[in-house]
Formats: structure tokens, sequence, C-alpha cells
């Protein structure tokens, strides 16, 4: 079946053959919906749980994603058109005076790679404009990273301005020096481990899980 | 007993008058540490009886252009631009000349580093004004001087590199061999001037995150394991050791890293996942001696004294047990770290980590 060779293309980390076949089954007719769901968003969360559990590591969670990536290329265009039903927007961030971008940019991925909308603000992002992009993409879920000590008051700062100026807004942080008492303590709504981890905190918040 | 002295007893898994010590701090703390105790950065390192010294030949080379969007460049053909943030400065990768390199044809095109763009001419001398300390090549004190992964992802770009590692190994092994090529002629070149006056070959790269390896042990076999190995036969031949530097989450490679030849681990990062002082030395301890192990994730920053104080006391006592043991922060002290923490840190260790 050739959902299942998406799957699989995905799961070999195989970025053009993923595109190739995503083309084909739109071309085909398949609908729009099911490529995504079956053929892109299972593999990828095979390969999330992979991850969390140990048994496979960051080149090969960040092959697969950029797999899941170049197939969401071709088939986010007709998403739209689709009616399928949006999952939700994320806005995403390091924080002020935090550099550091590998952990947010996998997180970022995997949140694409399970159908989410992504805005990433990149690094170094003051609280402002967490606020500006949250109200401007209409997001429901605001994300943060941090990597030093020296910069979880950034995390601190943005996420009590989010909360102020975005009532219902859901805060969720995350990077090396975090940790859940810390995100407790800041008033986020959640903190992950890991990207999957992060990924399946979306899904519990925006009530998507499948 | 001299620091050299005290050090290679230590290494050799024996009680030394104390523990060797060793200091590692962000230019920022280094300034208000110096300022504090009105004295320069060796009058800092006399203070804390740090028993290391480094030999940093100096870049005679082709001068870098800079780059196209004004960033600063280094031998390897990477970019960087700082960044002033309001919480201090950093610096930032901003050009990675393999981002897309797609062929091993393309990754030999590069123009790579030579040994020659270094003078080694003075190196004995500076050897010998250390003579009494432990001396290692670059990169125990100063930030840079990476390896082979480290440099990868540098070269490369890291998200590039990570997927490049699955993807198109063909062109990741032909860098290693072009990294491996100048490593080869420069730690040669270093070890050949120091005239059997250099102790230690630092090597830095990273293989843990927070919470596990940051890449599989198969791929750390396949890519990374020989590296290391050679570069510790390479010291090994000029009656020096390796000192290999890799933070995070990494006992499941440490076995593979004592295979290759690695005598001492730094800087054993604590908070990561797994990595327990009692268990390291209890697995590893009769074949590793450690380097590290204080927090600076949460401890130094935000403990308190007493955590501290306390903190230094246990690790001396478990890592320090039978010798086997550098004492040193985990990594670079930050700017957030108050200096009081620190001055309260080596007090401790001073104190406690005498074996007399």
């Amino acid at each position: 079946m050739a959902i299942d060779d998406i799957c699989r293309a995905v799961l070999t980390y195989n970025k053009a053959q993923t595109a190739a076949l995503v083309q084909a089954e739109i071309v085909k007719g398949t609908e729009i919906a099911r490529i995504l769901t079956d053929g892109l968003i299972a593999p990828l969360d095979e390969v999330g749980k992979k991850f969390s559990s140990g048994d496979i590591f960051v080149p090969e969670m960040l092959a697969a994603a950029g797999a899941v990536q170049e197939g969401l290329k071709y088939l986010s265009p007709f998403l739209a058109q689709s009616g399928a039903k949006k999952r939700g927007t994320i806005v995403i961030g390091t924080v002020s005076g935090d550099l550091h971008d590998i952990g947010k940019n996998i997180v970022a991925m995997m949140f694409e790679g399970a159908g989410f909308e992504v805005f990433d603000l990149g690094i170094n992002v003051e609280a402002g404009r967490f606020v500006w992009a949250a109200k401007e993409k209409e997001a429901q879920i605001v994300a943060l990273s941090a990597l030093l000590t020296t910069t979880m008051p950034s995390m601190a700062e943005a996420v009590a301005l989010v909360r102020e100026k975005c009532p219902g807004m859901k805060i969720m942080v995350g990077g090396a020096p975090i940790t859940d008492e810390f995100a407790r303590r800041i008033g986020a709504d959640g903190f992950s481990i890991d990207a999957p981890g992060a990924v399946d905190m979306a899904r519990r918040f925006l009530g998507t899980v499948d | 007993m001299n620091s050299k002295e005290r050090v290679m007893i230590t290494m050799a898994h024996e009680k030394a008058d104390r523990i060797p010590m060793n200091f590692r701090a962000a230019d920022q703390i280094v300034q208000r540490l110096s300022r504090s105790l009105c004295t320069d950065y060796f009058g800092l390192l006399h203070h804390y009886r740090v028993d290391f010294r480094e030999i940093i030949p100096p870049y005679i080379g082709p001068k870098f252009a800079k780059g196209k969007d004004g960033s600063e460049m280094d031998m390897w053909g990477v970019g960087r631009k700082e960044v002033v943030t309001d919480r201090g400065r950093d610096v930032m990768i901003s050009i990675s000349p393999l981002q897309d390199a797609a062929t091993p044809e393309d990754v030999r095109k590069h123009a790579w580093p030579r040994a020659e763009w270094f003078d080694f001419s003075r190196v004995k001398q500076m050897a010998l004004e250390f003579k009494d300390y432990s001396v290692s090549t670059p990169g125990i004190h100063i930030e840079g001087y990476h390896g082979v992964f480290h440099l990868l992802t540098y070269l490369f770009g890291m998200e590039n590199a990570m997927t490049e590692l699955v993807t198109n190994p063909e062109t990741i092994k032909a860098a290693i061999e072009e990294i491996m090529k100048f490593f080869t002629a420069y730690y040669t070149r270093l070890f050949e001037a120091g005239g059997g006056l250099i102790d230690f070959l630092f090597y830095k790269d990273d293989f843990g995150g927070q919470n596990n390896l940051l890449i599989g042990r198969p791929m750390f076999r396949e890519f990374f394991y020989s590296n290391i190995s050679h570069l510790c036969d390479l010291a090994q031949n000029f009656g020096g050791a390796m000192i290999l530097h890799s933070c995070g989450s990494i006992m499941k490679l440490i076995p593979d890293f004592i295979e290759a030849g690695v005598s001492v681990l730094d800087p054993i990062q604590v908070t990561a996942s797994d990595m327990d002082i009692r268990k390291l030395k209890h697995e590893f301890g009769g074949r590793l001696t450690f380097h590290g192990g204080i927090d600076v994730q949460r401890l130094m920053p935000f403990g308190s004294i007493g955590e501290i104080r306390e903190n230094a006391r246990t690790t001396i006592e478990v890592l320090g047990e039978n010798g086997g043991y550098f004492f040193s922060p985990s990594h670079r002290f930050q700017p957030d770290t108050p200096l009081e923490n620190i001055d309260a840190l080596y007090q401790t260790a001073l104190e406690c980590g005498s074996y007399r």
C-alpha cells in the first residue's frame, strides 16, 4: 500500500523518496488528510517514541523529521484547500539573551511533523515578541527554550508577560537546565524533557490526541 | 611535591599530598575574581592552587578575511558573530562552509588548515616555564580547540551535520579524514616541540546531552572511536595521555573511551542522566581518572554556600578515594555564579582535598 511506502521512506530517513511518494499520492487523488496523518505524522510519532525510549538518537530523529518536512513542502499547499481540521498554531523561540537553538529547532521540526502550524521566532527573542507573535498568528501555544542558567530569568519574564497579555494561552518550556519544578515556579503550563514529549503535551493542550 | 608530581601520582591512582586542582571560568568571572583578589589571571590560578597549565602555540597562518556578513572567520573557514544581548555577550556560528557539501569531493576542495600555520618554535621554552606544572595542549582552560564531532557541526551546520551522519556518511567521513590530517600533524609537532614536557592532550568533544547520548553507540564506533584512539596513541607515543572532555550523559560510551586509550575523563556532568559519581567511581575508577564533577547547572549559580561546601566534600570523598580525581568545575563558571560561591568551593576543596 502506497501510504505504507511513505512511512517506510520516513523511517529509513529517505527525504527524496518521501517527497516523491507524497507527490504521487497527491496526483493519485488520495485524501490529503490521510497522507498527512498516516503517511507523515504516524511514522514520525514512531520515531519520537524510539527517541524517548533511547533506541534512536538526535541524528536519526532529525533525519526523519527532515524527510517529513520535505513531504510537507508538497502537501502543505493542498492542506489549506482540503478543509482538513487545523491542528493548532504554536509560536516557539529561544528566550532573550540565549543564542542556542538546536533543541528548539528539533522541537519545532517535531511540531511541524505532527501537523501543527509553527512560527519559529529564532534565538534571543524578547518577551514582547512572543506576545506580539502569539496575537498576530492567533497561536494557542507559546513554547520557550533556554540552554543557559544565565537566561533562565528571561524565561521567567517571558512567561509572566505572555501570561499577562495573552490570557488563556498555554505556555510550555524546555531546555537543558530547565526542570519541572522551575517550570511550575515560573508559572508555565508544562515542561518536557524532550521533543516527542513536547509534541504529546501540545496535543493534550489542544485536545487533539489522535 | 610540585604540581606535575601531584598530578602524575594521582593519575597512577595513588594518594599525593592533596587532590590536584583545576579552574575554569567565563571571561567575566575571571575579570571579576582577578579584580577582587587584586591579581591577574596567573595570580588567580596560583590563588586557587591550580596544578594545570596549557601551552598555546601562536597562530602565524594566513590572515582571515571577514565574512561577507561581517562574521569573524576562523582557520576552518567557520564564521562567527558576536551578539550583544540583555544578558551579556555570546557568540554564534554564522557561516558553515560545508553546509552545501554533498560529496566527498566537495569536502576535499575546502581550504583545510595546516599545522604550518602555527609557530611551534617557542613551545619548549613555554613548557620549561611551566615545568613544575602539569602541562596540557590548548583547551583545558581556554575556549575553542574542539574535536572532530564539534567541528563537523560547525563546518556543516548543527542540524545538517547530524542529518548527514545518517544520510550522507561518506561525505562526513571525508571531512573527518581532513580534520584528522590536521590534528595528527598539529599534535605531533606540538608534542615533538614540547620535548617530553607536555603531559596531556586535551581533547574536547561532546557526545552526550542532558538526558542521553547525542548519538548512538554504533554511530560513535563508526565515526569517532578511531579518531580518539589514534590521538590517544599519538599522545602516548610522546609519553603523554589523553584527557577526553565530553559533556552530558555518556555512561554508555565510557567502556569505549577506555578501550580507545583515554586516561582522564572530563567534565563529569552530574546533572545529566545516569552520571552518578558513586557508580562512575565504582565501575570505572580503577581504569580512569576523573576531572570535574562540580555542577555548574544548578549548584554553583543557585546553591547555598552550605550546599556547595557539602557537595565539594562529597565529590572529593567519592571520586578522590585512592587518587584518580582532579578537582574542577564541570564547565566554565558562568557569569551568574556569585564569587563567594567560587571562593567557598575552593576553600572547601583545599581543606578536604588533603590526603595528609
